[in-house]
C-alpha cells in the first residue's frame, strides 16, 4: 500500500517536472503572436490540438532514447551516432542559446507583471532584480523540494484550467464569438508558433536524481504531461481569443492579466492571474537557469565550453560561474526585449528551434529503433516507426514555415548560428583542441 | 576494483585542496558495475571518506555511478574525465545534481 502511494507520488513528480519548464509565462507572449495569425477560432483549437499530438508522438522518441541513455547529457547524446559528434554538438550549443533567448522572454514579462502588481519601479528593474534573485538563490545552493516543486506546478495548472474554464463557460461575451472558417495554412503557421508552449519538456530526461526511473517512468510521464499542457494552453488561448479584443491584444504584453480584467472587472481576479504568472516565471527561471547551468559546467569541464565555466563555489559547492555566465546572457537578452520591444523573434526562434530539435530527435529514435535489438531498447514502444517519421516530417516542416514566414532576423539566428558554430566547432576537433571523440 | 578503489580514498582523504572543498559534505556514493553486477559504496562523512564496503544491492547510496567494471577503474584512477564519460553517455550517473558536481570537482582536483 505504501510503495504502491509512493510509487503513485514519483510517477505525479516526473509528470510535474516534465510540466515545469514550459510552464513559463512568456507562453502568453506566443498566445499572442498565434492569436494574431489564426483569424478564427477553429483555426485556433486546431493548431493548439495538431502541435499536442505532434510533441506527445515526439515524447514516444524521447521516450526510447532515455531509457537506452539514461540520466545522459540529453539531446547530444540522443543525436550523436546518427548525425555525428559535431553537429550534435552544435545543435545542442543552439539550443542552449534557445533556452536563454526564452528566459530573457520570460524575465521580459516577469518585469511587467510585476510592475502591473506593484507599481512604481520600471518593468526592465523588476525583471533584472527577479533574476539576479533566481541566479543568486541558485549560486547558494538552495534546493527546491521535488514535493515543493510539484505543488506549485498543479497550483498553477488547475487555477489556469479553473480560470479559462470560468472565462469560456460562465462568461457573457460582449460580442458572439463564432468558430470561423478553417485555413489551414494559418492553423500550421499558429500550430508551428504554439511548439513555443512545450519548450523545455525535454529537461525531465537529463536529470539524474536517484528517485527517477529513467527506463519506465519518464517514458510514460511524458505524454501525459504534454497533454495536460496542451489542455491548459488550449483553455487559455480560447479564452484570451474570445475575451480580450485583438486592438487590446496587439499592444500589450501581458494578456493574461488583461484576460482577467475582461472576465471580473472590478474584482481581484487580475492580481491573481498576476500572482500565478509570477509563480510560472519564477519556477520557470528556476528549472530553465539550474538545468542550462549544469550542462554549461559540464561543457566547461569536458573543454567544449572555456574552461573556467567548470569551476565550483567552494562554500555552497555550487558551478558559479556557468550561473553567472548564464546571468549574463539573459540579463543582455532581457535589456534587449525591453529597448526594442520586440519579442516575438525570440518567441519564434525558440519555436523554431525546437521544430528542428524535435524533428531530429524523431530521426535519432528512428535510426536507434532500427539499428538497436529490441531487448537493447527498455522501453520499445510498439509500431513507433510511422510515429517517428511523422513527427520528423510536421517538426521540418514547422521549422521551415516559421523561417519563411517570420521575421527575416529568426531565419539569420537559426541558420547562422547553426553554420557558425557548426564550421567552429569542426575546426575545433580538426586542429586536436577539443580531443578525438 | 577493492585496491582502487582504497587508493582513491587515500588520495581524497591526503589531499588539501579536496578536503578544504568537501569539508561540509556527507553523503554516501555507489560505484556499480553493471557488466559484473557488484559495486561498493563509499560512506563520506565532513569530507572523509570513513568507510567502503561492499554492496548488497544496486539501491544503496545517496549518489550512484554506474557503468562498466573498466571505466570505473579508469575514472577512480583519472585516467578518464568523468565529464567526459558523463557528456558521451558512457557513465549513468544518480543523485542530487549538487553531489554529482561535487564528485565531478573532487575527481579534478585529484588529476588536474
Amino acid at each position: 500500500m505504501v510503495l504502491t502511494l509512493e510509487r503513485r507520488l514519483k510517477f505525479t513528480r516526473l509528470v510535474a517536472i516534465t510540466m515545469g519548464t514550459p510552464l513559463a509565462s512568456s507562453v502568453f507572449l506566443s498566445i499572442i503572436i498565434m492569436v494574431l495569425l489564426v483569424g478564427s477560432l477553429i483555426n485556433l483549437v486546431l493548431a493548439v490540438l495538431i502541435s499536442t499530438v505532434i510533441v506527445v508522438l515526439v515524447s514516444f522518441a524521447y521516450g526510447e532514447l532515455v531509457s537506452i541513455y539514461p540520466s545522459a547529457a540529453g539531446n547530444r547524446i540522443f543525436l550523436k551516432k546518427p548525425i555525428g559528434n559535431t553537429l550534435a554538438l552544435s545543435l545542442s550549443v543552439m539550443w542552449i542559446i534557445a533556452i536563454l533567448g526564452a528566459a530573457g522572454t520570460e524575465a521580459y514579462m516577469a518585469g511587467n507583471v510585476l510592475h502591473y502588481l506593484v507599481g512604481s519601479i520600471p518593468p526592465i528593474f523588476w525583471a533584472i532584480l527577479i533574476l539576479t534573485l533566481v541566479v543568486f538563490i541558485n549560486i547558494l545552493g538552495v534546493e527546491i523540494s521535488g514535493n515543493f516543486q510539484m505543488i506549485i506546478t498543479l497550483f498553477v495548472v488547475i487555477s489556469l484550467i479553473l480560470v479559462s474554464i470560468y472565462s469560456i463557460f460562465f462568461v457573457k461575451s460582449v460580442q458572439p464569438v463564432a468558430m470561423g472558417q478553417i485555413n489551414w495554412f494559418s492553423i500550421f503557421s499558429a500550430s508551428a508558433v504554439s511548439v513555443y508552449f512545450f519548450l523545455g519538456f525535454g529537461r525531465v530526461t537529463t536529470l539524474g536524481e536517484e528517485a527517477i526511473d529513467f527506463k519506465k517512468g519518464i517514458p510514460r510521464a511524458m505524454p501525459l504531461g504534454i497533454v495536460l499542457i496542451g489542455v491548459t494552453f488550449i483553455l487559455a488561448s480560447i479564452a484570451i481569443f474570445e475575451r480580450v479584443p485583438l486592438d487590446v491584444l496587439r499592444t500589450t504584453v501581458i494578456p493574461q492579466i488583461v484576460l482577467g480584467k475582461y472576465i471580473l472587472a472590478g474584482t481581484q481576479l487580475p492580481i491573481l492571474i498576476g500572482i500565478i504568472s509570477i509563480v510560472m516565471s519564477f519556477s520557470a527561471f528556476n528549472a530553465g537557469i539550474l538545468g542550462t547551468s549544469r550542462l554549461v559546467y559540464a561543457l566547461g569541464r569536458e573543454g567544449t565550453f572555456p574552461k573556467f565555466l567548470g569551476k565550483i563555489q567552494t562554500r555552497f559547492l555550487t558551478p558559479y560561474v556557468s550561473l553567472l555566465f548564464l546571468y549574463v546572457i539573459v540579463l543582455f537578452i532581457t535589456v534587449v526585449v525591453f529597448v526594442t520591444g520586440n519579442y516575438s523573434v525570440i518567441v519564434l526562434v525558440a519555436a523554431a528551434f525546437d521544430s528542428f530539435m524535435y524533428g531530429l530527435v524523431g530521426y535519432a529514435a528512428l535510426w536507434h529503433h532500427r539499428k538497436l535489438k529490441r531487448e537493447e531498447i527498455p522501453f520499445y514502444v510498439k509500431g513507433a516507426i510511422p510515429f517517428f517519421l511523422i513527427a520528423i516530417t510536421v517538426f521540418i516542416l514547422f521549422g521551415i514555415l516559421l523561417l519563411i514566414t517570420s521575421s527575416v532576423y529568426v531565419a539569420i539566428i537559426v541558420i547562422l548560428g547553426t553554420v557558425f558554430l557548426t564550421i567552429f566547432y569542426w575546426a575545433l576537433y580538426k586542429s586536436g583542441r577539443l580531443g578525438k571523440r | 576494483m577493492k585496491s582502487v578503489l582504497y587508493e582513491f580514498t587515500n588520495r581524497v582523504n591526503g589531499n588539501e585542496k579536496v578536503q578544504k572543498l568537501i569539508r561540509r559534505w556527507s553523503t554516501s556514493v555507489l560505484m556499480w558495475s553493471q557488466d559484473h553486477g557488484f559495486g561498493f559504496v563509499l560512506t563520506i562523512t565532513t569530507g572523509k571518506v570513513v568507510e567502503v564496503k561492499k554492496a548488497v544491492s544496486e539501491d544503496e547510496g545517496n549518489v550512484k555511478v554506474v557503468s562498466s567494471t573498466a571505466t570505473l577503474l579508469d575514472m577512480l584512477s583519472g585516467k578518464e574525465n568523468i565529464a567526459h564519460l558523463y557528456m558521451d553517455g558512457v557513465v549513468e550517473t544518480y543523485g542530487s545534481e549538487k553531489d554529482q558536481i561535487v564528485l565531478d570537482a573532487v575527481a579534478r582536483l585529484l588529476w588536474s
